[in-house]
């Protein structure tokens, strides 16, 4: 039943947005994220589109690895699609059956809304395609730095996310393991009715949970004897790089949003 | 930096992990919308082992990972900000009760530290749903027409999900520590 689990939706790739440095990504995910709400009419959205289409087009991954990430909030597309073209009730009427009208300025709204949702969605889902998400990490690590001053403990954070995301792998399979001895000694975790699939998560959560402490035992002692003294000194194993496509891509996603702010309605 | 505090940390990374594996299991699914899994227990468990605060960091870890891995949806900047760094290190505040459960386990008073787990349990179920309730707000303000009630939809989805969500976490936490107290007891 775990067999198939994939962690991540990282896909392996040598494109140029593979390559891109994990803090131009991110940077231009966080503003892309704001300048979404500045497109308000069919200019704006159409060169957000653009935009859009042009990073996917890059990364040369299959579309269905996109549709993949939209699946699991495409009813809330088809809710918020449906909801401004019941509710919204401007401009002229375009058909009527009944109480049931649809107006000019709903199907506008609900369509627009809908391509704004799908492109918040790409482009997060892009970013986490074609960044791991240790790379992710350190990039946030690094743009987070600054806020050291304030006592925000980034060293620490950082670690403590490469700490997890090393041990979700190795957890996964201790759950696999255990989860496989407790059905040879006939546990049922799938079938049966909720009460007997609850006590069946005891035998599963148990094991997993106190080998889980002995772990982080183990490790604390472990960079204990290697001399492990939090952030000062510290080298990196993972050294980042800004190149030129990375001031390219900051540049383009500033221009995308100064043309938007000057061209929205 | 002293090994004590190493080894909380360590642990808090090491829940959030497990967080994120528990939320891979099969959940009961009321609707699309609604889906109440045992995800929180790693989070609580270490909560009433450690205290609020390192509760409050294994829950923040959790939002991050859900980020870094791809399984968190942005999709306005107030909102994610919320839902992934808000809410998921309040479930830590089921910590607050974490030395009077520790104290009663000890001296063998089992039935009243099982209203403290209670408690708590439904102290971070609420704080983490308080969050989403808002999110929701924020949410539906900004992609529902005018004049539907953000409120109220937020209120009722969240409201069932949190409820459903404390139940279960309270039955599986309590059975959990009934089963081995040393799991919170050090």
């Amino acid at each position: 039943m775990i067999d198939n689990i994939i962690i991540g939706k990282y896909v392996p790739g040598s494109t140029v947005i593979h390559r891109m440095d994990p803090r131009a990504k991110l940077l231009t995910i966080f503003l892309y994220v704001f300048i979404v709400f500045f497109a308000n009419n069919g200019i704006t959205y159409f060169l957000l589109g653009l935009f859009t289409f042009i990073i996917i087009l890059l990364t040369k991954l299959p579309f269905s690895f996109l549709w993949n990430g939209l699946k699991p909030v495409i009813w809330i597309v088809g809710f918020t699609f449906l909801l401004h073209i019941l509710v919204t009730k401007e401009g002229d009427m375009l058909f009527r059956f009944g109480f049931f009208s649809i107006y000019e300025e709903g199907l506008r709204q609900g369509f627009f809304i809908s391509l704004r949702f799908i492109f918040l969605i790409f482009m997060t889902t892009t970013l986490t395609l074609t960044t791991t998400p240790i790379e992710i990490t350190d990039g946030m690590e690094s743009l987070l730095k600054p806020f050291k001053k304030f006592k925000l403990p980034v060293h620490e954070l950082a670690l403590m996310m490469s700490i997890s995301l090393r041990f979700i792998p190795t957890l996964l399979e201790e759950t696999e393991k255990i989860l496989k001895a407790q059905m040879a000694r006939g546990v049922d975790f799938t079938s049966g009715p909720v009460k007997e699939r609850i006590k069946a998560i005891v035998p599963l959560l148990v094991p997993l949970f106190i080998s889980a402490f002995k772990r982080a035992e183990e490790l604390a002692t472990a960079m204990e004897a290697r001399g492990y003294r939090g952030s000062e000194g510290r080298t990196k194993i993972r050294q980042l790089k800004w190149g030129a496509i990375d001031s390219i891509m900051m540049a383009s996603i500033l221009l995308l949003s100064i043309i938007l702010l000057l061209l929205r309605a | 930096m002293e090994k004590n505090r190493l080894l909380l940390l360590i642990e808090a990374a090491i829940f959030a992990a497990l967080a994120v594996i528990l939320d891979l299991l099969p959940s009961i699914q009321l609707s699309s919308a609604i889906s109440i899994s045992i995800a929180m227990v790693p989070v609580l468990i270490l909560s009433f082992r450690s205290g609020a605060k390192i509760g409050f960091i294994s829950g923040f870890l959790w939002g991050l990972l859900q980020i870094v891995l791809g399984d968190a949806y942005i999709l306005t900047p107030v909102q994610g900000f919320i839902d992934y760094f808000l809410a998921f290190s309040f479930i830590g505040l089921a910590g607050l009760f974490s030395k009077t459960i520790q104290n009663k386990l000890k001296d063998g008073k089992k039935s009243s530290a099982l209203v403290f787990i209670i408690f708590g349990v439904f102290i971070g179920a609420f704080a983490r749903y308080f969050w989403h309730f808002i999110s929701g707000v924020f949410f539906f303000g900004e992609y529902a027409p005018e004049g539907m009630s953000a409120v109220v939809y937020s209120l009722i989805v969240n409201g069932i999900t949190m409820i459903g969500a404390f139940v279960l976490c309270a039955v599986v936490t309590v059975i959990l520590i009934m089963a081995a107290p040393r799991l919170v007891v050090k």
